[in-house]
């Protein structure tokens, strides 16, 4: 219940707060599809899924088309290809803030020159507008107000001597390709200074009939002129123009447009005259994250036939289906649940007969035969998406992996069990579509961070792997690991705070038991062995590429050691356990000595860059000496080695991958509990027989571990406040003070003062040298 | 005998003091209670400040002297990484009550780094109240903070504090974060505001009504249910339609009547539940063939119920505010039916 609290609290507060990502429609926040049918594979160069919307998508389709490349092109081909591209982008491209200084510039490109063309006359006009240029652009950008700073009163006169500049500039020079470049500086002067009707005018003047790149950027300002006009239909038709025009500027355009009524629809419709921007229109509307995209697509086929555009909704319509058929969030209500069935399988069934239409007119194309494939099989026409995959081999790798998937969930789709040749078969596939590693790259790095706190769509490979272990004979701990969608790292990387009854469960030493103990009982087939390989492989500490469940056995049995080794109480069980692993299994590589005190703090960088100079132990050899030095402990200082050693080998020390496979720039996480530090140094100091400079130590560790806990439950100072300023330092300081937080220090100060330890104390720790002062 | 006779003597005199005490909470306390009831303030959600007669006329009847504003929203910008203001208010008109800024910060906000973000947000309050002529005594916080935000969120907002001694911050809490304080943790504010809607879960299709309902709410709050900060009250009075599509929630449409969906456009499948014929716009929002919308209020009557379990609580609010007054809707609620509800507010 607090899950489903917090999901619709989250839900109706996206809804309350402006939403940007999205331009058309009434809103609206993330949605995630699932992506069996999957446009990363289907289309190539259509990268990025995760946060699906049309633009995203869009821009990524036509990467190569961005500004800057299409800007620099047309920059080459005026100065006749005497240059290479990589060169005018470096003169054009640069900070505003940065000097210009037009005599070395000039001096530094002609260094650059590839043909001996004279065109040094417009070698001088590219340099004078460059100059010119990077002036506009630091008054606009000055202009430019800081969202949490009050907006300035823009100064006309900050731009008038620059729009005289360039209309003086506009009369001297001759050629088509320089008039356009200075009318465009002049149409952002005059949009930017809020004279509109200037900049309407300037437009018209050059612009108005012109279809070069600099006449569609021209056109897309012209267009939110228009829309500042209070123009919404002209606005639009100017944009979706330039949508469908000038691939550079389709991201922007997109996002401008306002199409929030039928009436903003059909009236810009209306006046759309050309073909293809009519589809475009159709295209955006349909490409809305929310919309139902079949009346654009059919729209759009009518007029253009097979077009890109057609292909690109249809792919987003079968993710929009996927999200309500693969997911199983059924409601309590069977009339609840047939009534949401049929609006899913209504819709279905439209997009079948719209695809078997195009196949029906184009035989050819490969991307609706797995369409459609895919679409029998969400529709449980298993055998129909059999025969109809039977039909095409393939043209592409992509096309095949979309195959071999849709081949995957089909066969699974028509068994309640698997046999073992089911196995052999299903577990073949699996290797195939990944070069036989037992991985699956192309589906990495799906599930980026999730906009609010919760989970809710399936990836892939939970998918996948969820319906093979639901048809798996063998059913225990051991597959339910494996075939969880899961890998070791993601485990292991978990948030402590996010869910500590899960992870906790997860990482215990009685649930490794279970799996251990399970994965004696589980048959070896090529099935289980990739998700065996799968789940333990992507534990990125150079482990072996194919295993056999010995070895995956003994994976877990490091990682159980591991967390055993985190408890004094254990360690023989670990070391017991390590001694029996192979070499090469006994452990990440512990670089420095955990035993000895730093006064610095931890620099977890630097020690990565220079821990290879540094002595170094596997793990086992760590247990061996904790053990040791656990079992034999007689003196003070015993406790307090023992102390240092749980303290660097935490989340704070820099031995920290001693317990744990992975730390959190950002949250305390893997072994992080000062409890068994603060343990050891208590006795020692209980025990006695030290120097004052040995209990000045330790009372500052043990201030440490104190300072630890309080972040623990307040944060780090560094994780919201400005360390530069000193109020809220201060602020975060009176925070520990009132927690009791700083009751060694206190010691520190009244009883060691005179120790030499206390004198660099003060030197070295800010907060101890605060806190005295 | 002696011992009896003196406690016998020492019960009468027990009894008189008792009856003394309860004869002065008769005199002072009940009727102060009874004519005292929270006072009624409201939420204002929208961008631009500007009531209408009808907002006005609830305003006055409701003898309400506070405002709750939304001055902004504060966003994570995934391309800088840094928190960005958006939305912020305009003021089309002069407001007349006391207003209450109100901030709403995205959870994901707290989980990046963000010097400064306390000092940027006051400043951004104060200057939108000076810029404005408005003079605020308390800013309102509005963040579903989690376990992995609680520590920054918690220290944001005592810095927030330490910026302003004489600025009252106050922060709302889920019901959520009632029942379970020892995850979530308790705000350190000296006031929270209790938001007593969005109760069930939006995603469900079979959920009657996710703005209220009292057998949610009873699974939240209980007769002995406490909480350690001082609190007002927020109860909805808004409506919207859910549109599912293609068996999920797709969107929601704001301030949608029953009339709108009481059209040829679309059937009504089941009370508050319709079936759309055709692809068009409702409101702003564009509705495809077969959606299914579900149109959810807040009764005049469900809010008594609700109102009434929280009188069986252990918990006493200060103040009743009203989500939100930005809405068309509101003339379901007249002087009546909010009286009535705030009579009953414990």
């Amino acid at each position: 219940m607090k899950t489903v609290f917090k999901k619709s609290v989250a839900l109706f507060l996206s809804l309350c707060i402006a939403v940007e990502s999205i331009a058309c429609g009434g809103g609206g926040y993330y949605m995630e599809y699932d992506m069996l049918f999957d446009r990363n594979i289907l289309f190539q160069g259509g990268e990025k899924t995760t946060s699906y919307n049309a633009w995203i998508y869009n821009s990524d389709l036509y990467t190569e088309d961005s500004p800057r490349i299409q800007n620099t092109e047309s920059w080459a081909a005026y100065l006749e290809n005497v240059y290479r591209k990589e060169d005018l982008e470096r003169v054009i491209y640069r900070s505003t803030d940065a000097g210009f200084d037009k005599a070395k510039e000039y001096k530094r490109l002609r260094s650059k020159r590839m043909k001996d063309t004279d065109i040094a006359k417009k070698e001088t006009a590219f340099m004078d507008f460059i100059q010119y240029a990077l002036k506009v652009e630091k008054v606009i950008s000055e202009n430019t107000y800081d969202p949490w700073e009050e907006a300035k009163e823009l100064d006309p006169a900050d731009f008038n001597e620059h729009i005289t500049e360039g209309r003086s500039r506009l009369k001297t020079v001759r050629d088509e390709f320089m008039k356009e470049r200075y009318a465009y500086q002049l149409i952002k002067l005059y949009r930017y200074s809020n004279q509109l009707e200037e900049a309407e005018k300037v437009y018209k003047e050059y612009f108005s009939n012109s279809t070069s790149l600099l006449g569609y950027w021209a056109m897309e300002h012209y267009a939110g002129i228009l829309m500042k006009q209070e123009q919404p239909f002209r606005a639009n038709y100017y944009f979706i123009k330039v949508y469908a025009n000038c691939p550079s500027k389709r991201e922007s355009s997109y996002l401008s447009m306002q199409l929030d009524s039928e009436e903003d629809f059909k009236k810009t419709l209306a006046l759309c005259s050309e073909t293809e921007e009519k589809m475009a229109l159709y295209y955006v509307r349909a490409m809305e994250t929310k919309a139902l995209g079949l009346e654009g697509m059919q729209a759009i086929t009518k007029a253009l036939g097979n077009h890109e555009y057609a292909r690109i909704i249809m792919a987003h319509e079968i993710n929009k289906l996927e999200k309500g058929a693969l997911t199983d969030d059924p409601a309590e209500s069977e009339a609840d649940e047939k009534m949401l069935a049929a609006q899913l399988s209504s819709y279905r069934k439209e997009l079948i007969a719209f695809n078997e239409g195009m196949l029906a007119k184009d035989d050819e194309d490969q991307f609706w035969h797995l369409s459609l494939a895919y679409l029998y099989y969400l529709n449980d026409q298993n055998t129909q998406c059999s025969a109809l995959l039977e039909k095409i081999n393939p043209k592409t790798p992509g096309l095949q992996k979309q195959h071999t998937i849709i081949f995957i969930v089909n066969y699974l789709a028509t068994r309640k069990t698997l046999t073992e040749p089911d196995e052999n078969i299903i577990g073949e596939k699996l290797y195939a579509l990944n070069d036989n590693r037992a991985s699956y790259p192309f589906l990495n790095n799906e599930k980026e961070e999730v906009y609010y706190d919760y989970e809710e769509y399936n990836t892939i490979n939970e998918f996948i792997f969820g319906q093979i272990y639901q048809r798996s004979k063998t059913k225990n701990a051991f597959m339910e690991l494996i075939f969880s969608g899961r890998t070791i790292s993601s485990i292991l990387s978990e948030d402590p705070y996010y869910d500590k009854e899960k992870s906790s469960k997860q990482s215990g030493v009685a649930y490794l038991d279970e799996v251990l103990n399970d994965l004696h009982k589980t048959p070896e087939t090529t099935l289980s062995l990739y998700a065996a390989n799968h789940f333990f492989n992507s534990y990125g500490y150079g482990r072996n590429s194919s295993l056999d469940f010995d070895q995956c056995e003994q994976q877990l049995k490091e990682f159980k050691a591991t967390l055993l080794m985190r408890d004094p109480e254990h360690l023989q069980e670990a070391v017991t356990i390590f001694s029996e692993l192979p070499q090469n299994l006994r452990g990440e590589s512990i670089y420095g000595d955990p035993f000895t005190f730093s006064l610095e703090n931890p620099n977890f960088e630097r020690y990565d860059e220079e821990r290879y100079s540094m002595n170094s132990m596997s793990k086992y050899e760590l247990a061996k000496k904790l053990n040791e030095l656990n079992k034999n402990k007689s003196t003070a200082m015993d406790y307090y080695k023992l102390g240092l050693a749980y303290y660097n080998t935490s989340y704070y020390g820099l031995q920290w991958k001693a317990m744990a496979y992975y730390r959190s720039y950002y949250t305390p996480n893997g072994f992080y509990s000062m409890k068994t530090a603060e343990s050891f140094f208590k006795k020692a100091l209980a025990f006695g027989k030290l120097t004052d400079e040995q209990e000045a130590k330790i009372h500052f560790m043990l201030a440490r571990c104190e300072q630890n806990d309080y972040t623990q439950e307040n944060g780090e100072i560094t994780s919201y406040f400005d360390s530069n300023s000193e109020y809220t330092f201060h602020t975060y300081m009176n925070g520990m003070r009132s927690a009791g937080v700083f009751s060694n220090f206190e010691i520190l100060y009244k009883n060691y003062r005179n120790t030499a330890f206390y004198k660099e104390l003060i030197d070295e720790c800010y907060y101890f040298s605060y806190y005295v002062n | 005998m002696k011992q009896t006779a003196f406690t016998a003597g020492k019960k009468w005199k027990i009894i008189g003091l008792l009856a003394v005490v309860a004869a002065i909470m008769v005199v002072f306390i009940r009727p102060f209670g009874a004519a005292e009831h929270p006072p009624v303030a409201f939420y204002y959600w929208k961008q631009a400040f500007a009531l209408d007669q009808a907002q006005q006329s609830l305003l006055t009847s409701c003898e309400t002297e506070e405002l709750f504003v939304k001055f902004f929203d504060v966003t994570h910008d995934p391309s800088t990484g840094a928190a960005k203001p958006v939305s912020v208010i305009t003021f089309d008109e002069q407001p007349a009550l006391q207003i209450i800024p109100c901030v709403y910060i995205q959870n994901d906000v707290f989980k990046h780094p963000q010097p400064e973000l306390a000092q940027k947000i006051y400043k951004l309050v104060q200057r939108t109240a000076v810029k404005n002529k408005l003079s605020i005594s308390e800013l309102q916080i509005d963040c579903d903070w989690s376990g992995t935000t609680r520590a920054a969120y918690f220290g944001f907002l005592r810095t927030l504090q330490q910026l302003d001694q004489k600025l009252k911050i106050t922060c709302t809490i889920r019901l959520h974060q009632v029942k379970y304080q020892a995850e979530t943790g308790v705000p350190p504010v000296k006031k929270g505001v209790l938001m007593c809607y969005n109760m069930d879960d939006l995603d469900a299709f079979d959920v009657e009504n996710s703005i209220l309902s009292v057998a949610t709410l009873k699974k939240y709050i209980s007769p002995t249910t406490d909480y350690p900060v001082e609190l007002d009250l927020a109860l909805p009075i808004y409506q919207w339609a859910l549109v599912f599509r293609l068996g999920k929630l797709t969107l929601i449409a704001n301030d949608i009547s029953e009339k709108a969906l009481h059209s040829s456009d679309y059937a009504e499948v089941k009370p508050n539940l319709f079936k759309a014929r055709k692809n068009g716009y409702l409101n702003s929002s564009y509705i495809c063939k077969g959606d299914l919308i579900r149109l959810e209020t807040s009764s005049p009557e469900t809010l008594s119920s609700i109102a009434e379990w929280l009188q069986e609580s252990d918990m006493t609010f200060n103040r009743l505010i009203l989500f939100h007054i930005s809405q068309e809707h509101i003339s379901h609620y007249n002087e009546n039916s909010i009286q009535k509800i705030r009579r009953l507010i414990p």
